[in-house]
C-alpha cells in the first residue's frame, strides 16, 4: 500500500507539475497576481512534497514506519491546506481588488495577505475535500481489490482482497456521510460570501451541475446498500438474521428514492425560474431534499455501525466467497467515488465563472472563451480524466500487487 | 459487562450523536439559513 501511494502520488504530482505550466502558459495575469499573493502557502506546500521521499523505507525501523505513516497524512493535510488558500481564495477573495505597492518580500500588507490566505471559504472547503479524500480512496481501494480479486485464483489472495474491498466500501461510506454536512456549511459560505456564484450554481443553466452530483451521492450510497446486501447475504442467513437482511433491502429502496427527490429540478419548462412557461417542480423543493440528504447520511451510518458492530466477528469466516453483483457494485463505486470528485471541483470552478480571481481577474479572451465549458466538452474531459486516472491506478495495482501466498516482491 | 460490549455500546451512542449533528446542521442550514430555490 505504501509503495501504490507513492507511485500514484508521482504520477499525480507529475501531472500536478504539468497543470501548474498550462496556468502560466493560458493565464498569464491570473498566474502572476496568483502566484505573488499565494507565494507562501505554495512555497509550503512544495515542501511539504519533499516529505514523501520513500528511498530508506526498507532500512528504517517499524517506529520510523508509524512516524512516516501519520506524517504522509499530515504532510498531505497541511499540502491540501496550503493549495486551498487559493482555490478558496479565487472563489472568495480576500479584497475587491488587489493591491500592490509594498516594498520587500511582501509585496502587500501582512493583515491583507491574511485575508487572502484566511478567506470566508477556506475551512470548509479544506474540510470538504479532507472527507472527499477519505471517501475518494476508500472506493478507490475497493475498485483496485475487485480488479485484484479477478485476477488472482488461489484462496489466500481472493479472501485478501474480498477484505480489502469491503474495508475500502466502509471507508468510502464513512467519508461520504461526513461530506453532505460540511457540504451545506461550504454552500452557506458561498452563499453568506458570494451570493452571485451561489445563485449561480443552486438555479439556471448551472444547476444540473448540483443535481448530478447529489445524483451520484445517492447512487453511492444505493451502490453500498447493494454491495452490502449481496456481500453479507449468505453470512445472514447462516446466522438467521433475516432482519437485517431485511433493513440492508429497505435501505436500498429508500436511497433509491431519497435519490430520485434528490435529482428533481426546482423548475420544468424552462431554464431561468421565471422564463415564460416555467411551472414550479412539487418534488423539487429544497426542503424535501435536505430532509432526503438526512436519509442518506442515517441509511450510510447505520449501514457502517451494522457491519462494523454488528457483523464483525463473523464477518471473517466469510471472506473470498464474492458474490458477481457485489463484486460489480464495488466496481460500480469506484467508478462513482471517482467521478463525483471531478464533478464537486467543476461545481466549484463554474461558480466562478466567467472569472479567475471572483469579479477581479477574469478569463481571458472574453466571450472568445465563453467560461464553463459546455456540457458535452467537459464530459468528455471528464472520460479523458477518468480514463486517465483509472489507467494510471490498473498500471501501478499491476505493479504494487500483493501476493499472501509469498512474500511482497517489488 | 465485558468491555467489548460497552466499546460496542459506545459506538452505538456515537453513531446516534452522529446522526443528531447531521439533523441540526440540516436544520440550521437547510431550514433557517439558506433558501429556496423556489
Amino acid at each position: 500500500m505504501a509503495l501504490f501511494n507513492v507511485i500514484l502520488f508521482s504520477a499525480g504530482a507529475t501531472f500536478a507539475a504539468a497543470g501548474v505550466l498550462f496556468f502560466i502558459s493560458l493565464y498569464p495575469t491570473f498566474a502572476t497576481q496568483g502566484f505573488h499573493i499565494y507565494w507562501w502557502p505554495l512555497l509550503v506546500e512544495a515542501i511539504l512534497f519533499g516529505y514523501t521521499l520513500w528511498f530508506a523505507w526498507g532500512k528504517v525501523s517499524a517506529a520510523w514506519h508509524i512516524f512516516l505513516g501519520i506524517g504522509y497524512a499530515l504532510s498531505i493535510y497541511f499540502q491540501t491546506f496550503a493549495i486551498d488558500t487559493f482555490v478558496s481564495g479565487m472563489l472568495t477573495p480576500g479584497a475587491a481588488t488587489i493591491t500592490w505597492g509594498e516594498p520587500g518580500l511582501l509585496g502587500m500588507p501582512w493583515v491583507d495577505y491574511l485575508q487572502w490566505w484566511f478567506n470566508p471559504t477556506l475551512w470548509p472547503l479544506q474540510f470538504h475535500r479532507v472527507a472527499a479524500a477519505i471517501s475518494f480512496f476508500g472506493f478507490l481501494i475497493a475498485f483496485l481489490a475487485m480488479l485484484h480479486f479477478r485476477d488472482r485464483t488461489d484462496p489466500p489472495s481472493k479472501k485478501y482482497w474480498d477484505w480489502a474491498g469491503s474495508f475500502g466500501i466502509l471507508w468510502g461510506l464513512a467519508g461520504l456521510v461526513i461530506q453532505p454536512l460540511l457540504g451545506i456549511w461550504y454552500m452557506y459560505s458561498i452563499f453568506a460570501h458570494q451570493n452571485q456564484a451561489f445563485a449561480n450554481i443552486m438555479t439556471g443553466p448551472r444547476a444540473w451541475e448540483m443535481l448530478m452530483m447529489i445524483g451520484f451521492l445517492s447512487l453511492l450510497v444505493v451502490t453500498a446498500s447493494v454491495y452490502f446486501i449481496e456481500r453479507r447475504e449468505h453470512l445472514l442467513v447462516k446466522l438467521g438474521r433475516h432482519d437485517i437482511r431485511n433493513v440492508f433491502r429497505a435501505f436500498a429502496i429508500v436511497a433509491g428514492v431519497a435519490g430520485f427527490i434528490l435529482v428533481q429540478p426546482a423548475w420544468l419548462g424552462g431554464i431561468m425560474q421565471f422564463d415564460p412557461g416555467t411551472w414550479a417542480n412539487p418534488l423539487g423543493l429544497m426542503y424535501y431534499k435536505h430532509i432526503a440528504i438526512l436519509v442518506l447520511i442515517v441509511i450510510g451510518t447505520l449501514i457502517i455501525g451494522i457491519d462494523l458492530l454488528v457483523l464483525r466477528r463473523r464477518r471473517d469466516e466469510e471472506w473470498g466467497n464474492l458474490s458477481r453483483a457485489s463484486w460489480a457494485a464495488a466496481l460500480i463505486a469506484g467508478v462513482l467515488g471517482s467521478w463525483i470528485v471531478i464533478v464537486m471541483g467543476y461545481v466549484r470552478e463554474s461558480a466562478r465563472s466567467p472569472w479567475l480571481f471572483y469579479k477581479i481577474v477574469p478569463v481571458p479572451g472574453g466571450q472568445t472563451y465563453p467560461t464553463p465549458v459546455p456540457p458535452h466538452q467537459i464530459f468528455v474531459v471528464w472520460m479523458f480524466a477518468l480514463g486517465l486516472a483509472f489507467a494510471v491506478f490498473w498500471f501501478t495495482s499491476r505493479v504494487t500487487s500483493y501476493h499472501p501466498e509469498q512474500e511482497e516482491k517489488v | 459487562m465485558t468491555r467489548e460490549r460497552a466499546l460496542t455500546y459506545a459506538m452505538w451512542v456515537v453513531i446516534a450523536i452522529y446522526i443528531g449533528i447531521a439533523i441540526y446542521v440540516f436544520w440550521y442550514f437547510g431550514f433557517t439559513k439558506l433558501p429556496s430555490p423556489i
